[in-house]
């Protein structure tokens, strides 16, 4: 997404010293922060609380930030090293409660009882994932990023992340199977789509 | 994962992402409110006490570094009371974006709208040596309405009072703009600015010992911004009441409290013409008790009938007041309407 604001006046006028200038940050990345965090910590209160600490977090963080490269992977970044710090603080186990009013809360597409089925067992199967990995997958699979910014900014090489990733899905691949395989029944083939990446 | 699956799973995540944390969350307040008041004192989560440490002590200099010069909107919105107390409140929105062309910069710092006023402070910067610049902006609505140009301040050099200091050849603004115009009483509005920079300049010579003739000279623009604004709610809204004096009816036909302050239309019946005048004079409209000192703007609105624009801040509008509309013919006795506002 575009931001609607000069950024890099806003970032540059932060470092500067004028901290109303992260006003237009947080209103342009607080949503897609918050989800990142809740993906992570799965909490939605302590989602927020994530998400709060990495925006007041920047001021003294942007000394570290390159001006050449773009913002919002950098700071997704920072938000899930946010969450993983919260969540080895807390050390708290997070239970599936807040799930029922999840599935509720969605849409209804036309496949509605597959596609909760699948959500419901993404969200089982994230939970079975180490803080670690899930962070990799979370920055990976819903923020976009490349494994090569997750690495710069969780502070791992890249060969780490990828494993990571590759351990992760692999976990996941199996975890998931019941549902790729309902899934399929469902879904169209693809002919050829999958030969470059066998489950 | 396959491609097919790894779209699954994707799609997945961002369902249950959004589900979570559906739109609407706003950090904005909270984290405002930690920034003026140091680390959070509770809450589910706190940051390590070193990172508390260091970051009041982070705070308590950028915020210092930020207030020692005073920021530009925090100044310029002391020169009407409703603008201050819309800084005050913290309700304006930073923006912070900058256009440059040929030399001269403006950047859109903060903008606010209410259902009467929308304001939009701006910087201005140009090369040295262009003496006073003026800005000439117009504001429309997403869908190309324009919003009828209300007031106008600004400053430059530097201000005590409002702790203010620009450099040679910069500027602040303050450009307020009809809120009526907007037609939307709440939710957000996406507006589109468009500024000229402009200089005064003599031209030619007095005649007659008159005033020196003034031309303008565009130095700049149009510079475009887009944003979206959040319209803060009234405080009240009156309409439809009316008054009768010596059989000549007034109504006051709107008037609207809000943060920016009072704004009102009231039509008149039979406005006799002033001494002198070739047209109906404006009535003289007068608030008991008194309102703060503020600027007053008054424009026709339809035939016998006036919009008054009064940016007093609401702090100095509660409570009972009479509102007394005296006739251009001279006549003693007023139109009055008693008002109770919250």
């Amino acid at each position: 997404m575009e931001p609607d604001f000069d950024e890099r006046t806003a970032i540059q006028r932060l470092k500067a010293g004028d901290l109303m200038a992260l006003e237009p940050l947080v209103r342009t990345h607080q949503l897609e922060a918050i989800r990142t965090a809740y993906l992570i910590v799965r909490d939605r209160a302590l989602a927020e609380d994530v998400a709060q600490a990495a925006f007041l977090s920047l001021p003294g963080r942007l000394k570290a930030f390159n001006f050449e490269l773009p913002f919002r992977p950098w700071f997704l970044r920072l938000v899930a090293r946010e969450a993983l710090k919260a969540l080895g603080r807390r050390r708290r186990e997070l239970s599936l409660d807040g799930l029922d009013g999840v599935l509720a809360a969605l849409p209804d597409p036309e496949d509605a009882a597959a596609r909760a089925e699948l959500r419901a067992e993404v969200w089982a199967a994230l939970e079975r994932l180490s803080p670690e990995r899930r962070a990799a997958v979370v920055l990976r699979y819903y923020a976009g990023l490349s494994e090569a910014e997750i690495a710069a900014r969780l502070r791992r090489p890249l060969g780490t992340v990828k494993w990571q990733l590759h351990a992760a899905r692999r976990q996941l691949r199996r975890l998931l199977e019941g549902v790729w395989a309902g899934s399929s029944q469902r879904q169209p083939q693809i002919v050829g789509g999958d030969a470059h990446d066998p489950p | 994962m396959t491609h097919r699956k790894e779209k699954l799973f994707r799609e997945a995540l961002t369902e249950l992402a959004e589900a979570g944390v559906p739109v609407g969350a706003d950090l904005w307040p909270r984290v405002q409110t930690r920034l003026k008041s140091g680390p959070a004192k509770a809450g589910a989560y706190r940051p390590r006490w070193v990172w508390v440490v260091a970051g009041l002590g982070a705070v308590i200099l950028l915020a210092t570094a930020a207030y020692a010069g005073g920021p530009l909107a925090d100044g310029l919105l002391k020169l009407a009371p409703g603008w201050s107390q819309v800084g005050q409140a913290g309700l304006t929105r930073y923006y912070g974006l900058g256009q440059s062309r040929d030399g001269w910069t403006v950047r859109l710092e903060r903008a606010y709208a209410d259902p009467n006023q929308v304001l939009v402070v701006l910087w201005a910067g140009g090369p040295a040596g262009f003496g006073v610049l003026d800005v000439r902006g117009e504001l429309f609505t997403a869908d190309g309405r324009p919003l009828r140009p209300e007031l106008g301040a600004g400053a430059r050099g530097r201000s005590e009072i409002l702790r203010l200091e620009l450099k040679p050849d910069e500027s602040g603004h303050v450009l307020a703009f009809d809120g009526w115009d907007l037609g939307q009483a709440s939710g957000d509005v996406v507006l589109k600015l468009s500024v000229r920079l402009a200089r005064l300049e003599p031209e030619g010579f007095p005649g007659g010992g008159g005033p020196t003739p003034m031309r303008e000279r565009e130095l700049a623009g149009p510079f475009w911004f887009e944003f979206r604004v959040p319209v803060a709610p009234a405080r009240a809204e009156v309409r439809g009441k009316e008054a009768a004096v010596g059989g000549r009816k007034a109504r006051l036909e709107r008037l609207v409290a809000a943060p920016s302050g009072l704004k009102l239309r009231a039509c008149f019946e039979g406005l006799a013409d002033g001494p002198g005048t070739p047209r109906p004079a404006i009535p003289r409209l007068v608030f008991d008790p008194e309102l703060p000192a503020a600027p007053v703007v008054v424009r026709a609105d339809g035939p016998d009938c006036y919009r008054w624009s009064i940016p007093a801040g609401l702090a100095g509008l509660s409570g009972r007041r009479t509102i007394k509309f005296f006739g251009p013919d001279g006549a003693a006795e007023p139109w009055t309407f008693d008002l109770n506002l919250p």
